[in-house]
């Protein structure tokens, strides 16, 4: 049986991240007058924190190995996977094409994803929504979106 | 006396056109998201705010609330109708307020949790009214070394009853405390980890954060579930009412749990959804009946309703007071306040008493607004819940798209929004708890504050953190917290309740 690894996991990217963070940290310059910590002390007790943690991590692991403990987290889903790709998509039209087009494509695409047996439904949706939406925020309340590019 | 004067005045606020319109809004706006399950009060309130820049901060802040509150309300609806509780407060109301409505008897369940509610929340203002100035007063004396161990306390308090895994916590902690480092240092004017990035010298804001970590991944775990499989609507017929018997006992759960859940909201850590938990576990220790807890019970229903709404409202105590949020919500509410140029604290009732009795009196009136609202309209709020999840999803994130686009017209800031909502999802797979990271990116800023003032103050002495006494009774606190989920009959209740 495949031993749970998350924990021993998260405690590799939890050091590995302290020890950049620090690393970082260590390149800044303390002034030489005033603040007698100046601008690193904090984050080295962050990182040091970062690194106990995931020493906690790993005992944790130990612990719950002796326990028999074998429940691993469930996977990502396709859904999920693809409801990301598409809001990347969305956020890089988002200014070229202003808010009401690529507001229309991603709710289109998106809804057809979810649900391809109610295309009409979709269409309306998408044709509907970004333009009441844009009017009541961005034309009523001000918010600063553009409507259409350009 | 002056604070019945300082009263009236809040109401003379809060009852002007505006901001009565204004509570209504929030409030109308909070039932609604408390009803979609998948959307809490955080990720609401964080949508929200942008849409709030341009108005006037105090109308603004008593909307934030009303939608704050409003969601506890709106919370047991989905609770009790589709078994799926709106929002984790609303989880214990699940056992037997679902059993209720399969029992025919919804109406009785929902009627109960809104006057459990109102009742809960009045109480909460009425103390919240009396215990808040004192309190403020009280932290005039507490100067950055006493302020940095409150906020240790707070933070601790919520690493160590969020979830089962201190170490996982801590992770959370830390690694918010890390994000919140990002930016200019205010004190030596230098760059720190911008990696060359002149966006991120302002630093990431919090409702960036806010909305990935609660809005986008909240909607990616709401189209998993939705995928698996359909929820069940139980539909609502009959009388919206209680019978006399059933009022008599509901009676002495909804006074424990108002009691109850006001006193826990004010300690930091875990919020409502403890509250409810106690006050679950309080009403079966009590009954004549505990083996009938979990088949329809209206006990089971009334105290956590009331315990939740009284901790909701018990939770603005430290906020106003001190400063200090105790949930993710709060930590919210915490950065609104801070986005308006208002610091929360003993200054805040004298520099700005309008805005902290108006907001007080506000939640009075709230709590009306909100009775009234969810009895009579609850056939509509029920319509909300038949609309598909796949229809409401998608639009859902394109409000949180507009938020976040709205602060700053920055394509950089919707990507690291988009990028929490990754981080946010993966946390949850991997049982790693938000509320504590949520809270060290809000609280992170004020905790190096106050350290290297105090180091400042001592000339770089760390004596000066157990120079007073309120100082070593912060950090002994801190440590006795953080230590409380490693002792072994902590540990047990704990694995317990995650089950």
């Amino acid at each position: 049986m495949q031993k749970e690894k998350t924990r021993v996991v998260l405690a590799g990217i939890g050091l590995a991240l302290a020890a950049g963070y620090a690393l970082t940290a260590s390149g800044m310059r303390t002034p030489s007058f005033g603040d007698p910590v100046g601008p690193r002390t904090f984050p080295y007790l962050v990182a040091g924190g970062l690194a106990l943690s995931s020493i906690g991590l790993l005992a944790e692991h130990v612990a719950a190995h002796r326990r028999g403990e074998t429940q691993r987290p469930e996977g990502v889903t396709r859904v999920a996977v693809v409801a990301v790709c598409l809001l990347a998509g969305y956020c890089l039209m988002f200014e070229p094409l202003g808010f009401i087009p690529a507001t229309a494509i991603f709710l289109l695409v998106f809804l057809t994803a979810l649900d391809r047996g109610a295309l009409a439904r979709n269409f309306v949706i998408a044709a509907v929504v970004p333009v009441v939406t844009w009017f009541l925020l961005g034309y009523l309340l001000g918010a600063p979106i553009t409507a259409l590019p350009g | 006396m002056e604070h019945f004067g300082a009263l009236l005045h809040g109401f003379a606020v809060a009852l002007t056109p505006g901001n009565l319109g204004y509570a209504f809004i929030g409030c109308l706006l909070g039932t609604i998201v408390g009803v979609l399950p998948g959307l809490g009060p955080a990720a609401g309130m964080a949508l929200l705010i942008p849409i709030t820049f341009g108005m006037d901060p105090t109308a603004a802040i008593i909307m934030l609330a009303g939608l704050y509150y409003g969601a506890q309300y709106g919370g047991s609806t989905a609770s009790i109708l589709i078994n799926t509780p709106g929002e984790a407060s609303s989880v214990m109301t699940t056992l037997d307020g679902h059993q209720m409505a399969r029992q025919g008897r919804a109406g009785a369940a929902l009627a109960v949790a809104a006057i459990g509610s109102l009742i809960a929340g009045t109480i909460g203002v009425i103390l919240l009214s009396l215990l808040a100035v004192p309190l403020a007063r009280f932290a005039l004396h507490i100067g950055p070394a006493e302020y940095f161990g409150l906020l240790l306390f707070s933070m601790a308090s919520v690493t160590s009853l969020t979830g089962g895994s201190p170490a996982k916590a801590s992770f959370a902690v830390f690694l918010g405390l890390m994000i919140s480092t990002i930016g200019i240092d205010l004190q030596s004017g230098m760059a720190r980890f911008t990696g060359g990035v002149v966006e991120l010298q302002d630093g990431i804001g919090f409702v960036v954060a806010a909305v990935g970590l609660f809005a986008i991944s909240e909607v990616l775990f709401t189209l998993e579930a939705v995928v698996k499989g359909k929820s069940e609507i139980v539909p609502l017929k009959g009388s919206l009412w209680l019978t006399r018997e059933e009022w008599r006992r509901s009676r002495g759960p909804i006074m424990r749990g108002s009691f109850l859940g006001f006193f826990k909201g004010i300690l930091p850590g875990g919020g409502a959804t403890i509250a409810t938990i106690l006050s679950y576990s309080l009403e079966r220790a009590l009954s004549k009946h505990p083996e009938r807890f979990g088949t329809g019970m209206i006990e089971g229903v009334a105290g956590p309703e009331a315990a939740n709404n009284g901790a909701a409202t018990g939770a603005f105590v430290p906020l106003l007071a001190l400063g200090l949020p105790g949930s993710a919500s709060t930590a919210i509410l915490l950065g609104a306040f801070l986005i308006y140029g208002f610091q929360p604290g003993p200054e805040l009732f004298n520099s700005n008493p309008e805005l902290v009795w108006g907001l007080i009196a506000s939640m009075y009136i709230g709590n009306v607004i909100l009775f009234v609202l969810n009895l009579p309209l609850i056939f509509l709020f029920v319509r909300i819940l038949y609309v598909p999840s796949t229809v409401l999803m998608p639009l859902v994130l394109m409000v949180a798209c507009i938020g976040v686009y709205a602060l700053n017209e920055s394509v950089l800031e919707l990507g690291l929004a988009l990028g929490f909502g990754v981080l946010g999802y993966a946390m949850r797979k991997l049982s790693i708890p938000i509320p504590p990271m949520v809270l060290s990116i809000v609280l992170g800023g004020l905790l190096e504050k106050s350290f290297r003032q105090s180091m400042t103050i001592s000339g770089g002495d760390l004596d000066v953190f157990v120079g007073s006494p309120i100082a070593i009774a912060f950090l002994v606190l801190s440590v006795a917290v953080f230590v409380l989920p490693f002792l072994p009959w902590r540990r047990k209740t704990s694995m317990a309740e995650q089950k």
